[in-house]
């Protein structure tokens, strides 16, 4: 029998266990490429968090081990692009890079973001000219940072510093596309900018999502959302235009909410959002209008969106997709969307249940319209059937079959894992939250 | 719960509602701002609280069970309790005023309280079902705050002689190095907290404290007694409390009474949600912490969203709203239009004056016994517009036949900083200008008599709260001339007796301040004005009223 070909995805996070975006949109081209009959072996330079998993399909770099880090620069901007420099700076880290790399013997490298691009070309098959470089990108990363440095409020060093590298990240991500054999881009803006710099290649494969499964829950929180009570519910990490976009779009009109109707927050933004309202003055205020839960597991994640009046996604600005825009649209519940939150996803805008509001009066009358309502939305389900991870990132998958042009096993010596996976809380997007670290079904792609 | 509810009627009423052959309907009386302000000088909205529900405890129309909210939930009070809680309660001196920086001295007018701590009062309850230590008696209780440093006058006076030792040319940028010095001191070094907003409950503010004198050793048994005074008051709270009966919600055709902290010490969306499962009924007043800018709250702007958010409060949880003019009624009532609350029921009652409490001349602090001066009554925040006051004096001071001095009367609020920093880089603060955080309503009503004018340029709507309005009112019973916005309901609370201004018309005030000092304009006849408790007893029947009818 042949060696299956092997796909080596080169990152800066975890992918195995994902929480945030990115790791959910890595773990999902890992999915589906082990699924098309591909090995997928990982490399990720990151700080090994208490949930990660490490087996023989990822290895993680731990950043800990190497004693200096210099990612705090300009509020920590540019704090991924450090990861590569950790490493680069570590000689054991930097052995470590290799040895895994020589092991996997990969014929293709997935660079996850653009950071590890310079040791990742020094890979002997990728120098060699043996193995593609595909640059699988989540955003682009120089547009997002120069509207990060807006909500950062830098004292005057750290804005110094951030103009000083602005232009240094913007000439590596230019490099990276121009030398790579072809990216892929989560939306067809931003394939466009790929290719006004010089992408040999490029294809789009946008961000997708599950259906969750049904929890049968009726009332998740009794004790926090009253009997009765009907609320609005978002979710998602820490990441600064979640945050701001809650604050913007949000939090002005929450006075406007009935008694019985509640604004319902979980994930990492809540905490920045608990602070944030705190500052503000309004934390007793908001008392009985809006449950800033933390990070839930995924059953309760499920349960939360279940029974929602209404899914709210007011992101204002970030590159790429949004994947829970995907999942939103997945579900049978009415949603409340900013412009920016539909990129990429523009064709289901004016789908039945989904109400796209750019100003915080039109947000909020959608929201409240919507929790007078309560009924699901009257979405068809064959109508969003291509937002699943598995339709979204096809593209991908024939774009690797044409790179590679090599033996991979039949599919059906793999056991598939699609249809496991969508019972698998594991793979859903649940940004910004934890996932069940006891079920034994999270440490695997495949069966 | 039914056995203590009946308990705790029994108690007030000495009487089983059952037994009772008209059947008159329960009443649940909130008193949970006094518990929290238990202590402090009875004004404003707690003055409010205490005159009705003091009423309303022994209306017979009605069963009355006071009680207070804890962590969401309805705790009774025994009828002696709840006497102790809106009944007078004098501070160490009974009534104290305090000149804001701190550099005079405190004027200890009174003695001592003689009330025993109510610990030694027998429990008339039966059950108990709080500890002690449980969290939400931990909450209410006093905690009390160190007094404050001497070394923190000393600093201020020695900057402001400081200042003035500078060159007239640099001396207006070094006070302002001085005072941003000052900020970028509380705010970082000292790590202050983030200011949580003027509806925070009693737990969030410092505990009333007396500062101790700067030079006058005489004086250190005030602060022991004020201490003491803390000491008792924190454990009076504490056992009261603790002798609290946790009850359920009311049931359909029973009421709830509140005028307390909406949003933080009363929790309003409970109320309301519970309203609307149980069917029962809910009266409030609608009091000036909810400002005349309610109405021009934007809901595309976080500015004015935790008064929006009291506003929607008051109109979700209550049945009918009682506000003391027009104005404040019409006002909210466009804001309920404006934002889909309907047509609330918004009553006016009369506002009365405050009752003056006899304080003599000698209550009055010595700064004033030989000054003439004008007196603005505050809580010092941007609605009260203190600016055109200071740019009037800082224009006027320096004319020869211009005698008059600024008084300014009340506490600065958490959340205003611009209108503190306005009158203390003023260059005459602490001379010209004189700002005393906290005066007993016995010694603002000797100030009003006392003051050449009443000033009131400010932009907030009438409320049950702060005394603004209730000053214009005490100063016109006075006969003492009173110069007063042309907006929201100021012309209708000084009935007709006021000179009306505009508010922002600097002009105009400076020319109105300088015939008032030169004495063109002079007393006017003293009107007859109803009083507070006329007042009260208008919302007394606007309670009893519903409840009969909610009976029938």
């Amino acid at each position: 029998m042949t060696r299956l070909c092997t796909i080596l995805q080169v990152g800066t996070h975890s992918t195995l266990s994902p929480i945030h975006g990115g790791q959910h949109r890595s773990h999902n081209i890992g999915r589906v490429l082990e699924k098309a009959g591909y090995t997928v072996r990982g490399i990720a330079a990151c700080w090994r968090q208490r949930h990660d998993i490490v087996n023989d399909r990822e290895a993680i770099l731990d950043l800990a081990l190497a004693g200096s880090w210099k990612g705090g620069v300009a509020g920590g901007l540019f704090g991924d692009y450090f990861h590569l420099v950790t490493v680069e700076e570590s000689e054991k880290l930097r052995a470590d890079f290799f040895r895994l790399a020589g092991a996997a013997q990969p014929d293709a490298v997935l660079l996850e973001h653009p950071w590890m691009w310079p040791l990742a070309r020094l890979i002997p098959e990728v120098a060699a000219g043996r193995a593609p470089i595909i640059y699988n990108s989540q955003n682009v990363e120089a547009h997002l940072k120069h509207r990060l440095l807006r909500d950062l409020k830098l004292d005057a060093q750290g804005l110094s510093d951030a103009e000083a590298l602005l232009p240094v990240m913007d000439a590596f991500e230019r490099e990276v596309v121009a030398n790579v054999d072809a990216v892929t881009a989560c939306t067809a803006e931003d394939a466009h900018v790929f290719d006004t710099w010089g992408a040999r290649r490029t294809v789009i494969a946008g961000n997708g999502s599950f259906r969750r499964p049904i929890t049968a829950i009726r009332r998740p929180f009794p004790a926090l959302l009253p009997g009765g009570c009907r609320y609005a519910f978002t979710v998602g990490s820490e990441h600064h235009p979640n945050v701001t976009g809650f604050e913007n779009l949000v939090l002005p009109w929450l006075a406007l909410l009935r008694p019985g109707q509640r604004v319902v927050v979980a994930g990492g933004m809540s905490d920045a959002l608990r602070g944030r309202v705190a500052e503000l003055g309004l934390s007793s205020t908001l008392d009985g209008r809006l449950v800033l839960l933390g990070r839930v597991n995924d059953l309760t994640l499920s349960a939360l969106i279940e029974n929602t009046a209404c899914l709210m996604l007011p992101i204002e600005y970030g590159g790429g997709s949004n994947i829970k825009t995907a999942e939103a649209l997945l579900s049978d519940r009415r949603i409340v969307a900013s412009p920016a939150s539909m990129r990429g996803f523009a064709a289901y805008r004016h789908l039945p249940g989904v109400t796209v509001a750019s100003s915080p009066s039109e947000f909020g009358a959608a929201i409240r319209s919507a929790l007078e309502n309560g009924a699901p939305a009257p979405r068809r389900p064959e109508s969003v059937e291509p937002l699943t991870w598995d339709a979204m990132l096809a593209p991908l998958v024939d774009l690797v079959g044409e790179l590679t042009d090599s033996d991979r096993a039949e599919v059906s010596l793999v056991p598939s894992s699609a249809s496991t996976a969508e019972q698998d809380p594991v793979v859903s997007p649940a940004d910004g939250t934890a996932t069940n670290q006891d079920d034994e079904v999270l440490p695997t792609r495949q069966a | 719960m039914a056995v203590r509810l009946k308990a705790a009627v029994l108690d007030f009423n000495n009487r089983a509602p059952e037994d009772n052959n008209d059947h008159p309907s329960r009443v649940f009386i909130d008193l949970s701002t006094s518990l929290s302000l238990f202590g402090q000088q009875a004004t404003g909205l707690l003055r409010a609280e205490h005159t009705i529900a003091r009423q309303l405890l022994t209306e017979s129309r009605i069963v009355a069970i006071p009680f207070v909210f804890s962590a969401g939930k309805l705790y009774a009070l025994s009828r002696a309790d709840a006497q102790t809680l809106v009944g007078e309660y004098p501070g160490p001196g009974g009534s104290t005023i305090k000149l804001h920086d701190a550099r005079h001295e405190l004027r200890m007018l009174g003695v001592a309280p003689a009330r025993e701590a109510a610990t030694t009062e027998p429990h008339d309850l039966p059950h108990k079902i709080l500890p002690a230590t449980a969290p939400a008696t931990a909450a209410l209780a006093v905690q009390p705050a160190p007094p404050r440093p001497p070394v923190r006058a000393l600093l201020r006076k020695l900057a402001r002689r400081a200042v003035t030792t500078m060159p007239a040319s640099i001396r207006e940028d070094v006070r302002l190095v001085l005072v941003h010095g000052r900020e970028i001191f509380r705010k970082t070094l000292r790590g202050q907290a983030p200011q949580e907003s003027a509806g925070d409950s009693a737990e969030t503010r410092p505990a009333m404290v007396a500062e101790a004198p700067v030079s006058e050793q005489a004086y250190a048994p005030a602060a022991v007694a004020a201490n003491d005074f803390r000491d008792e008051i924190a454990r009076t709270r504490s056992a009261i409390f603790g002798r609290c009966v946790e009850i359920g919600w009311p049931e359909a055709g029973e009421m709830v009474w509140t005028c307390g902290f909406y949003g933080a010490v009363v929790p309003l969306r409970l109320v309301a949600e519970a309203r609307q499962r149980r069917g029962f009924s809910c009266a409030a007043i609608y009091h000036d912490f909810i400002r005349g800018k309610t109405l021009e709250w934007d809901p595309d702007e976080l500015h004015g969203l935790h008064y929006a958010c009291l506003a929607t409060d008051l109109l979700d949880v209550a049945d009918r709203i009682l506000c003391i003019s027009l104005d404040a009624r019409s006002s909210l009532i466009a804001f309920a239009h404006k934002f889909g609350r309907g047509t609330p029921d918004v009553r006016v009652v009369t506002p009365g004056r405050a009752p003056s409490m006899g304080a003599t001349e000698a209550a009055l602090p010595h700064e004033l016994t030989r000054r003439r001066f004008a007196l603005c009554v505050g809580p010092i925040d941007r609605y009260l517009n203190l600016g055109v006051l200071v740019r009037a004096w800082e224009a006027l001071a320096e004319q020869p036949d211009f005698g008059l001095d600024l008084v300014i009367v009340g506490h600065a609020t958490d959340c205003d900083e611009a209108p503190i920093i306005a009158v203390e880089t003023s260059r005459l603060f602490g001379e010209r200008i004189l700002w005393f955080d906290e005066c007993p309503g016995n010694v603002l009503g000797l100030l009003c008599r006392r003051a050449d004018a009443l000033l009131y340029p400010g932009f907030a709507d009438q409320g049950f709260a702060e005394g603004r309005e209730l000053s214009i009112a005490e100063a016109l019973a006075a006969g003492t001339p009173v110069l007063a916005a042309k907006t929201a309901a100021v012309p209708g609370a000084a009935f007709g007796g006021a000179i009306l201004l505009e508010p922002n018309d600097d002009g105009a005030w400076q020319k109105a301040l300088q015939d008032l000092a030169t004495s063109r304009l002079r007393q006017i006849p003293p009107i007859q004005l109803p009083t507070w408790d006329t007042t009260s007893s208008e919302v007394v029947s606007h309670i009893v009223e519903m409840a009969q009818v909610r009976t029938a």
